[in-house]
């Protein structure tokens, strides 16, 4: 299935927010592998089913790899965009020791499906990460954008 | 070629620092005359969408000084800080027309989190990766020079409002910080100024100070741009050393004679290295802000302990060594962390940071807070009565570290995460500005001066804690004249002003064998508190105590002592010392290891609970009726015979009585809060039964459908959590005995 190119606009406001800060909160959480960095997201409009779900994975001492997570706000989960695995559903996102991985907007990123309800700016939900290896981490899924135009 | 820090190196570096120490700032009191002044309620941790928080500058001032039934919490002042480094929004545009000003008004299509590329242009973003092509981001120390100071000046003057700004630092070696250097920001003229009728304002002050210290010290800043245009000489031109400090220039630490700073530690060591350049950064403040800058370590048990290669928590050694660096500067610490309503309160926990290699996963420190505070505050003994017992200027702040609602909106009154500054937990400091306004100089000597308090829930709005001589003969005194001093300076929001007493912060000389009469009012408001909950609190509901949780009472009050034994020295073995880690503290079953297991340099085992007063029990207080406003106060006083050995004495109060389950122990200690922590639902205690009817707004009248559940039962958590157990600590009074110790940190 050929992929659908990205409008121009929507490629420059990716990138601008691809490059957030670094918070200082606990925006990071930490397995015993790695540091899970900002989750984020966009907000949605009402009857949105879907939503990219960005964050990086750094300070990687082992490898391990993402198999799943759980949210209030959405029904489940796929890898989606560029280098993502064709036909395949659900998660299963290798990190590498000693490497970063950065899941943005106009890249590899997390698919949020089956949204539960609209997600609304500045607001923040709970977000489980489940690894093939290390414990599960409670992790903070953060709207951090208006959606896109 | 790596370069390692010794023990030893440390505490050669905090020797050198201490002889070179700044004189500490008078805080006498004596009976020529204070200058007038009163206690003001106010927040200094803090964040806009500038940082990672979620609101625009204009709403979030809005939001913390109104005293509208939307937001009533209002604040008598107000530091807006947000974290170093960089960011990518516009904390300046507004949310909607609503929060319009003429200078600042709402533009359509845009608001708080529209990038700063799309708002002012990359052309505008300065320092390293700035400009056309770059990656979008705005330094820290551009948005507050530029772009944030001008819009708090204007608010501050647009609303006449004391506001200045702040950051939440990321420090290098450790977590978090909160400082600012007010050097610079609301100058008098602001007073008087002609505000624009039309988009754009032209700051009057600055918070150049402010922004070079961010560029040279924060960790978050990697600029070396020294603060100018990208790729050019144009601009601030900043140079970060320091003439009092041969360090500052340090290759060792990592100086850059391109950016002209201590460029970031990494590697092995980064703890060690980048601690020695956090006191570089309090020297600068020392050197050329001596009086017009703080310094107060945030949630400082969060990250852990303190870990040698990595950046993380502080042990006492670098609070030490902080108050020796600059002890006109840091002063104090946030051990009461904001967060409060969050799944973890403080987002204190279990397992929270990986220090790597065979440490793996570490607990924050204590692993949760108790009863809302951090272990180094709230464990009796422990780090905070380590530092009192040495005789410090070590005082405790409260905040809120606003970032957001949680899964609710930012006009919701409930919250899975983060109270508003001042809706929850309020920091009440004594200051002395006369007949002025309300400005930021005199708030920092006011933080300075460790007059201050902090209460949650607003369990209580006033305090006089005062402590006086009494000699046999002339010089003696009556409890009642003592506690009549207490009650005029509580009934009018003051202090006392007295020769031969002395209040918080400050420190009473006393000859041997003098009494010491302690005297303590404090004022639980009638009426109920910001809390939208009207259902009985649940913690109370355990032990039979119907309490609605928007009117708690105040149970008791603990008087606790500890003796003043002096310095400790800089490399010596009782100078450093890391609390317990893991289960070596807090035990799988919530449970607590004991000062027993805490190293000496990390505790004070004379501290105690000295006395406790309560409105039925062995020792009461008195009820009395304000002559101001008719308003019901609290007295209470009692005697300390005959003293012989220097101490200290603080006040902590409470809604809980002792051996409430899962709340406080049989002592009247706050327990781990661990058993309402919706993180680890496995662990979670104490029901919520009631079951409402309104569960929306602000008189919410059952438990609300957020509160973690389980099996179809609702548990005390989040907001509720904290709406439940609340506590309020004041900062110490000094008893300077003649032969005995010298209570070196306040003069």
């Amino acid at each position: 299935m050929t992929r659908p190119v990205l409008p121009r606009r929507y490629l420059l406001i990716a990138l601008g927010a691809a490059g957030l800060a670094r918070p200082a909160r606990a925006c990071e959480f930490f397995s015993s592998r790695m540091r899970i960095w900002h989750p984020w997201t966009r907000a949605t409009r009402v009857d949105a089913d879907t939503t990219r779900l960005c964050m990086r994975f750094d300070e990687v001492q082992a490898s391990d790899r993402l198999i799943g997570l759980q949210t209030p706000v959405a029904g489940g989960a796929r890898l989606a965009g560029p280098g993502a695995p064709e036909g395949v559903q659900g998660l299963s996102l290798p990190i590498h020791a000693g490497q970063e991985l950065t899941l943005t907007e106009d890249g590899l990123h997390i698919e949020l499906l089956d949204l539960q309800q609209p997600l609304q700016l500045g607001r923040s939900f709970p977000l489980r990460l489940i690894f093939e290896f290390a414990e599960p981490v409670n992790a903070t899924l953060n709207v951090d954008y208006a959606g896109l135009r | 070629m790596t370069h390692f820090f010794s023990k030893s190196q440390i505490a050669l570096a905090a020797l050198a620092a201490l002889g070179s120490a700044a004189v500490i700032a008078p805080n006498l009191a004596t009976a020529a005359g204070k200058t007038a002044g009163k206690y003001v309620s106010g927040d200094f941790h803090n964040h806009t969408t500038c940082s990672d928080g979620a609101i625009s500058m204009q709403k979030l001032v809005k939001k913390v000084t109104d005293k509208t039934a939307d937001s009533p919490w209002g604040l008598d002042w107000f530091v807006q800080a947000g974290h170093g480094g960089n960011g990518n929004r516009n904390c300046t545009l507004v949310e909607d027309a609503s929060l319009s000003t003429p200078a600042y008004p709402y533009v359509a299509g845009q608001g708080p989190t529209t990038t700063w590329a799309n708002s002012i242009g990359a052309a505008n973003l300065k320092g390293n990766g700035g400009g056309v092509g770059g990656n979008g981001n705005m330094w820290r120390w551009q948005s507050l020079q530029e772009y944030q100071y001008p819009v708090i000046e204007y608010l501050a003057a647009y609303k006449n409002l004391p506001l200045f700004l702040g950051l939440e630092s990321v420090v290098a070696g450790h977590e978090h910080s909160s400082m600012s250097v007010v050097t610079g920001q609301m100058p008098s003229a602001v007073d008087n100024a002609t505000l624009p009728t039309a988009p754009g304002y032209t700051a009057l002050g600055n918070a150049s100070a402010l922004a070079q210290w961010s560029y040279c010290f924060d960790r978050g800043d990697t600029d070396q741009s020294r603060g100018n245009v990208t790729g050019s000489t144009t601009g601030n031109n900043w140079d970060c050393s320091n003439p009092a400090s041969a360090d500052s220039t340090s290759s060792t630490l990592g100086w850059s004679g391109t950016g002209k700073k201590l460029v970031q530690p990494g590697g092995a060591g980064t703890g060690d290295k980048g601690h020695l350049k956090t006191l570089e950064a309090l020297k600068w403040m020392a050197n050329f802000h001596g009086q017009a800058s703080y310094y107060v370590p945030a949630h400082l048990e969060r990250a852990g302990p303190f870990n040698v290669d990595g950046n993380n928590g502080f042990n006492i050694e670098h609070l030490r060594n902080f108050n020796n660096t600059a002890p006109n500067v840091a002063f104090g610490f946030e051990s009461q962390p904001g967060h409060g309503a969050s799944s973890n309160r403080g987002e204190y926990q279990v397992k929270r940071n990986n220090f790597g290699g065979t440490a793996g996963l570490v607990d924050s420190v204590g692993g949760t807070t108790y009863g809302g505070t951090g272990v180094y505050a709230a464990q009796v003994g422990g780090v905070w009565d380590a530092l009192l017992g040495e005789g410090r200027n070590w005082w405790f702040f409260a905040s809120s570290d606003w970032h957001n609602r949680g899964s609710f909106g930012p006009d919701d009154r409930r919250s899975t995460q983060d109270f508003y500054p001042g809706e929850y937990q309020r920091t009440h400091v004594m200051v002395r500005n006369g007949s002025d306004k309300l400005r930021p100089q005199t708030i920092v000597d006011g933080l300075r001066s460790g007059n201050a308090w902090s209460a949650s829930g607003q369990l209580i709005d006033r305090l006089a804690f005062v402590a006086c001589t009494s000699y046999a003969g002339p010089g003696a005194r009556t409890n009642a004249a003592v506690e009549a001093l207490a009650v005029a300076a509580a009934t009018k929001g003051t202090d006392i002003d007295a020769v031969g007493c002395a209040t918080m912060g400050e420190k009473l000389a006393a000859r041997p064998g003098a009494e010491i009469v302690v005297a303590v009012v404090v004022r639980d408001p009638d009426g109920t508190n910001f809390s939208p909950y009207t259902f009985p609190n649940p913690s109370l509901a355990q032990v039979g105590i119907n309490q609605p949780l928007n009117k708690p009472v105040l149970d008791h009050v603990d008087v606790i002592r500890g003796m003043v034994t002096g310095y400790k020295t800089p490399g010596s073995a009782d100078y450093s010392g890391e609390w317990p880690r893991n289960t070596a503290w807090l035990k799988a079953d919530g449970t607590t290891a004991g000062l027993a297991a805490v190293p000496a340099g990390a505790k004070n085992t004379s501290a105690a609970v000295l006395k406790t007063f309560s409105g039925d029990g062995g020792t009461p207080w008195t009820a009395v009726q304000s002559g101001v406003d008719n308003t019901v106060f609290l007295k209470m006083s009692f005697r300390i015979p005959a003293v012989q050995a220097s101490q200290y004495l603080r006040l902590r109060g409470s809604n809980l009585p002792a051996a409430v389950p899962y709340e406080t122990d049989a002592s009247g200690n706050p327990l781990a809060d661990i058993y309402t922590n919706a993180n680890d639902t496995s662990m979670l205690r104490i029901p919520c039964r009631t079951v409402g009817t309104v569960l929306t707004g602000d008189a919410i009248n059952g438990c609300p459908a957020h509160l973690a559940t389980v099996a179809g039962q609702k548990y005390v958590s989040y907001d509720v959590a904290a709406w439940a157990d609340l506590w309020f600590y004041s900062n110490p009074i000094y008893v300077e005995v003649a032969n005995s110790y010298a209570v070196a940190g306040v003069r």
